[in-house]
């Protein structure tokens, strides 16, 4: 039983690599095709963009970058790389990277025009309806973590990613992701500590 | 080790992520994705019509030499041709491409994109989709096949063929048929059409004969397969199309706007200049330094010469921009005839120009308009000449 299980789990995967293969060679040429491809991982990129920033407008802002940056380079894509969606999910990954840069220059920025003590809190301080308390303070934990360390762990926890999915998504080998992935989970383990969230 | 995290994995995962439902965003998205893409795809399959394919199998010496070797050549790259792209060649000097600069910005590019051609004409992923004869002084001189080729990357790329079973010599040669062609699209004269198989598949082509000022008969016939060749002559009858294309690198931005006009706009706007001379000069000598003046002088100029478009409404208003190596479409049902491309008012170096082209519509018909340095109209020289400022008096 559980070797069916795995087989048509295998079968399904292959088969959405050939079904996405196909949808790309023809995205090129074909909006229908490319409205296909695009409905088949709206939800994934803007789910996943949404955990990292929680916030929806910046997710929406960021989505927006990362499909149009995929279409209008499609034909760049190779598929002897990466899959399709680990594509889209690396761009989405630079990006999220990107906007938190670019937030911090700003911040910091604002703080030396108006000498006003902002409080350095993500997005998500703007409270979320959606997001439930536990997550919400998973993530202003998260948010004190570094950017690679931050993306590995939304990706593996909340994405369910393989390692060797974020392999291909991060662009690193499997040896670098896992001890990465030991070293974030060690740190923020450490803040959730301090903040009480979690035992010493 | 293991043991450090996994509290920390047990609690991660107990955690449910939010979801966030979006739909507005995802409608807006997707049409705007969509939009771009039908809009790029458009602009391609202009590119690809039959007729821009078979014109730049010609002119864009895409021409290979009676390539027809099956073992899979090797290139290398040769010169660079202004405006024409890279020249590669076989390793076996049997085959010579000119790969234009929209498929390759360097050598090595070219070098590869004529080796991916050629594999792809070797397993035989081409499609013939164009065939152009030419008969001079009755007698037949030469036959191109244009292919289409879908490259790994999902671009379409064309190139041009001597037909192999053509031994030449051949009458047309060192831009006597670039020439010729120009001829016939200028004044060429339509003759009876015929249909012919080539290469299994039926083809409808369409002639036109010209006698060049030499005296030399020339009859250039274009053939497309007989199954699109019924909706383009449809469409032929009534319409007729401008190939535009702006090379002018100076210009930053390399956009202009432009408008078909029925009658040639440069009378009035002189008289308009020569109607207010004494005004324009009092108000280009009151400015108190040269900066100012140039800013006067350029504003008059845009004030008379783009009031010009102020009856030309918002739908008859295009832009064109650069492309290098491409031409952009632009078909109308208008009534033919003498027409004028006129641009608006264009400023480089501070000094303010446009075009204004002449050109003969006639219905069914391609009409090149390339604006280049060559063809501006210079409406400083002609501001400057009429209004002829008078240095202020101090």
């Amino acid at each position: 039983m559980a070797d069916d299980a795995i087989e048509c789990d295998f079968e399904s995967q292959v088969q959405t690599l050939d079904e996405d293969q196909a949808l790309v060679r023809a995205a090129q040429q074909d909006s229908e095709a490319a409205g296909r491809l695009y409905d088949r991982y709206y939800e994934q990129v803007f789910g996943y963009i949404y955990h990292c920033t929680l916030d929806r407008p910046t997710t929406e802002d960021l989505t927006s970058n990362v499909f149009l940056a995929a279409f209008r380079h499609l034909g760049r894509y190779r598929w002897q790389q990466i899959p399709f969606r680990a594509w889209l999910l690396r761009i989405a990954t630079n990006e999220v990277r990107t906007y938190y840069r670019r937030r911090k220059c700003s911040r910091t920025a604002r703080r030396r025009l108006e000498q006003d003590d902002i409080a350095d809190s993500g997005p998500s301080a703007d409270v979320e309806p959606a997001a439930t308390e536990q997550y919400r303070m998973v993530h202003q934990a998260l948010l004190e973590l570094r950017p690679k360390y931050r993306a590995i762990i939304i990706l593996r926890y909340f994405e369910d990613k393989t390692i060797a999915e974020i392999t291909d998504i991060t662009d690193q080998r499997e040896g670098t992701v896992k001890s990465q992935l030991h070293r974030g989970l060690a740190r923020l383990q450490e803040i959730l500590a301090r903040r009480g969230v979690l035992p010493e | 080790m293991k043991r450090d995290t996994e509290s920390i994995e047990r609690y991660l995962n107990g955690i449910e992520a939010p979801r966030c439902e979006c739909d507005p965003h995802r409608h807006e998205l997707r049409r705007r994705i969509l939009g771009e893409l039908g809009g790029r795809q458009t602009m391609y399959d202009r590119m690809r019509s039959w007729r821009y394919a078979i014109v730049m199998a010609l002119i864009g010496t895409g021409v290979v030499a009676g390539a027809a070797g099956v073992a899979l050549r090797k290139y290398h790259f040769i010169e660079k041709r202004d405006g024409r792209g890279y020249v590669v060649q076989s390793e076996d000097g049997q085959s010579t491409m000119v790969v234009s600069e929209g498929n390759a910005r360097t050598p090595e590019q070219a070098v590869q994109h004529a080796q991916e051609l050629a594999l792809l004409k070797q397993r035989g992923q081409r499609e013939l989709v164009g065939v152009a004869e030419t008969a001079v002084n009755g007698q037949h001189d030469m036959t191109l096949h244009s292919y289409r080729y879908t490259l790994g990357d999902g671009r379409i790329a064309y190139m041009g063929e001597r037909d192999p079973n053509d031994d030449g010599p051949f009458t047309l040669v060192d831009g006597r048929l670039e020439a010729a062609l120009r001829e016939i699209e200028a004044r060429g004269a339509a003759a009876p059409p015929y249909e012919r198989i080539v290469q299994g598949r039926p083809f409808a082509f369409d002639v036109r004969k010209v006698v060049l000022d030499d005296g030399t008969k020339v009859l250039r016939a274009y053939g497309r397969p007989k199954e699109t060749a019924g909706m383009v002559q449809q469409g032929d009858e009534t319409t007729w199309t401008l190939e535009q294309s702006l090379d002018m690198p100076e210009l930053n931005p390399p956009v202009v706007q432009w408008a078909i006009f029925d009658e040639d706009p440069l009378p009035p706007f002189t008289r308009r200049l020569e109607a207010r001379r004494e005004d324009l000069a009092t108000w280009l000598n009151a400015a108190s330094n040269p900066q100012r003046k140039d800013m006067v002088r350029s504003a008059q100029i845009s004030a008379l010469w783009d009031g010009a478009f102020h009856k030309i409404t918002a739908d008859n208003l295009h832009l064109l921009t650069a492309a290098p190596q491409g031409t952009f479409s632009y078909t109308t049902n208008t009534p033919p005839g003498k027409k004028w491309f006129v641009t608006k008012v264009v400023t480089i170096d501070k000094r303010a120009f446009c075009w204004c082209v002449p050109i003969e519509a006639r219905a069914g018909k391609s009409i090149p308009v390339i604006l280049n340095k060559k063809n501006t109209l210079d409406l400083a020289g002609i501001h400057g000449r009429i209004v002829n400022p008078q240095p202020p008096v101090k």
